[in-house]
């Protein structure tokens, strides 16, 4: 995701485990349903997991209680997560650059708006916010994914704002201003560019965030509806078979963790290498 | 003091989220209110009035909040009682685990991170600073099933859902499950039986939702204590012949605390809040959190907008109080 650039100095050991599980996600998701002809779909009731029959013959890491394949339904998953990720990282990313830029480059009554309903919408706990937004819109994947871009997009905003306002206090503004750039052209030329390497670390973060997000909301039942393969509504499906069938819940929950300890400690070291000033994630 | 605008802000902002919750919700709101059935235009346009649905939107909005100042969230669609009285009889359950959480997360959270900045570089900082790593990815309701798995299910240790064993039979007076089972009433009756229940009841659900903040604090302690051990005055201290664990302990966790309360107010709020949502549900703990999830799935909007008022409010202000008090504590942020 982050282009290698000259000053950012090699990669560090907990980078390189972040970077392996993001691609394993990736690979998972995008690779494993084309390559092993994945059914994650069909319900079977000779194959349906009960107790005590539920690994060993057949599929490979058993099936659920509809009798389903469990590794497809986990290979589902990764798909869905990675797509969750990208949708709320790049929508809350572009509104987050938007209003930042709008912010930070403006000053003045619009900043003030701005940051006020940030700091609102900050106010409330994530959790809460998206309940509010899933309820609103009715429960479902889509509104989930909504409501995931909702909590992310303060982070974005700040971000974008308080380095946009520090660049433009700037003296090479002032000479692309008196060399005759519009206010579009200094923004996007000038502004932007020293924005990214905080907006990349932001990305990472927010996309284990988001994956985790989505994935609570699936399990309260507000998320991925039935039959759709996501790793929180699968736990949530799991629940009833804990005594049973404790692989349904143990294996998504363990994908659940690896993605987001994955994408945070990539997150992490991209900020501390990006930004060393700035500190750790909250 | 100049905090006190953007407080008030955040309040109106909290209370115009909850107002559009209803104006938003689908349904027709009077329908939702004189119920689906056997609605005549007449009583149709009456209920319309009385619920001051023909006034501007600006004076609808100014009622709900001067109800709202007064307790009064209106009447749980579900149940027909009110919303206040409800949450009322709930919130001693969500407190009593979000403390005991707090309790636990303080006092695991920053003596490991005390400890991982003291020995930095050695094995025990690494598997300390690996740990809180994978415990803050962990998500907090997969936890709380793992728990079930460990602790209930495989070695039957504690029990899995609830408050109390249905054996005992407490009577309810400040509503805090611990507190109740120790009133001479119950001691009279249960002894400490009642209380050790309550206790187990308790155990799960808390590590699930102080897991988190454990590997926050201990990260954020370990990370200030590095920076505060380095200090002049640290120096000075051990040269005057201070004793080692009092300098550690008194003089220089003090000052690494500040960043940590600074972030305990905001942090473990929302972490209590989602926590509470999603550790209630798991182990069917009567508190506000899975009130407000049974309302959601009841689309019981009065409760809804009323959980948003009474926990945004708090958050809000707790926020303000923790800013006040990192005020009072470092002179050099006022």
């Amino acid at each position: 995701m982050a282009k290698p650039s000259p000053d950012v100095p090699a990669m560090s050991a907990s980078q390189k485990v972040g970077l392996t599980v993001v691609l394993l996600l990736v690979l998972l998701g995008g690779l494993a349903p084309v390559a092993f002809d994945l059914d994650p779909y069909t319900i079977s009731s000779q194959l349906r997991a009960e107790p005590g029959v539920s690994k060993g013959s057949g599929p490979l890491l058993g099936t659920d209680d509809l009798g389903r394949d469990v590794f497809s339904r986990l290979a589902y998953g990764a798909r869905s997560s990675v797509s969750i990720g990208v949708f709320v990282v790049t929508v809350s990313g572009a509104l987050g650059i938007f209003l930042g830029l709008m912010a930070g480059v403006n000053g003045g009554w619009i900043d003030t708006v701005v940051m006020q309903v940030i700091d609102v919408v900050m106010t409330v706990p994530s959790i809460l916010l998206a309940i509010v937004v899933a309820s609103l819109l009715g429960s479902g994947l889509a509104t989930a994914m909504a409501a995931a871009t909702t909590v992310a997009l303060p982070g974005f905003v700040r971000i974008v704002r308080s380095v946009a306002a520090l660049e433009m206090k700037k003296q090479y503004i002032q000479a692309a201003r008196t060399g005759g750039s519009s206010t579009f052209q200094i923004l996007w030329d000038e502004v932007l560019p020293n924005c990214w390497a905080p907006i990349i670390a932001q990305a990472t973060l927010g996309f284990g965030d988001a994956i985790l997000n989505v994935a609570a909301l699936g399990f309260l039942g507000l998320g991925a509806k039935p039959p759709i393969a996501e790793w929180g509504a699968m736990l949530a499906d799991a629940r009833p078979f804990i005594e049973s069938n404790p692989h349904l819940m143990v294996l998504p929950g363990v994908c659940l963790m690896t993605t987001v300890f994955g994408f945070s400690l990539l997150g992490d070291t991209l900020q501390q290498q990006l930004n060393p000033k700035g500190g750790s994630r909250r | 003091m100049f905090k006190l605008g953007s407080l008030c802000t955040a309040l109106v902002g909290v209370t115009v989220i909850a107002f559009f919750v209803i104006r938003m919700a689908p349904g027709d709101p009077v329908m939702m209110r004189i119920g689906e059935r056997g609605a005549d235009p007449q009583q149709y346009s009456e209920a319309f009035h009385r619920l001051g649905l023909d006034r501007p939107l600006i004076q609808q909005y100014a009622v709900f909040v001067s109800h709202a100042v007064h307790g009064d969230f209106g009447i749980s669609v579900a149940s027909g009682r009110e919303v206040a009285s409800e949450l009322l009889d709930r919130w001693p359950a969500t407190i009593e685990l979000g403390l005991a959480a707090l309790l636990v997360a303080l006092f695991v959270g920053i003596p490991a991170g005390t400890v991982a900045a003291v020995r930095r570089g050695t094995f025990l900082d690494q598997v300390l600073t690996a740990a809180s790593l994978v415990g803050s990815s962990t998500p907090s309701f997969w936890l709380g099933l793992l728990l079930i798995l460990v602790f209930s299910v495989t070695l039957n240790l504690a029990p899995v859902s609830g408050r109390l064993d249905t054996a005992f039979d407490v009577a309810k007076v400040t509503g805090f499950m611990t507190v109740d089972t120790l009133l001479p009433a119950s001691r009279a009756q249960y002894g400490l039986l009642a209380f050790y229940s309550a206790l187990r009841h308790l155990l799960l659900p808390t590590l699930t939702i102080a897991a988190i903040p454990i590997a926050v604090f201990s990260r954020l302690t370990r990370a200030s204590m590095v920076e505060v051990l380095s200090e002049d005055y640290i120096r000075a201290a051990r040269a005057w012949g201070l004793p080692a664990t009092r300098i550690l302990w008194v003089h220089a966790l003090r000052n690494a605390l500040l960043p940590v309360i600074t972030v305990l107010g905001l942090y473990f709020l929302n972490v209590a809040v989602a926590g509470a949502i999603l550790t209630e549900m798991i182990f069917g703990w009567p508190g506000i959190g899975s009130y407000i999830v049974s309302s959601i799935n009841a689309r019981d909007y009065p409760v809804i907008q009323g959980s948003i008022v009474v926990v945004g409010t708090l958050v809000v202000l707790t926020n303000a109080v923790v800013d006040a008090l990192c005020r009072l504590a470092d002179p050099r942020l006022r």
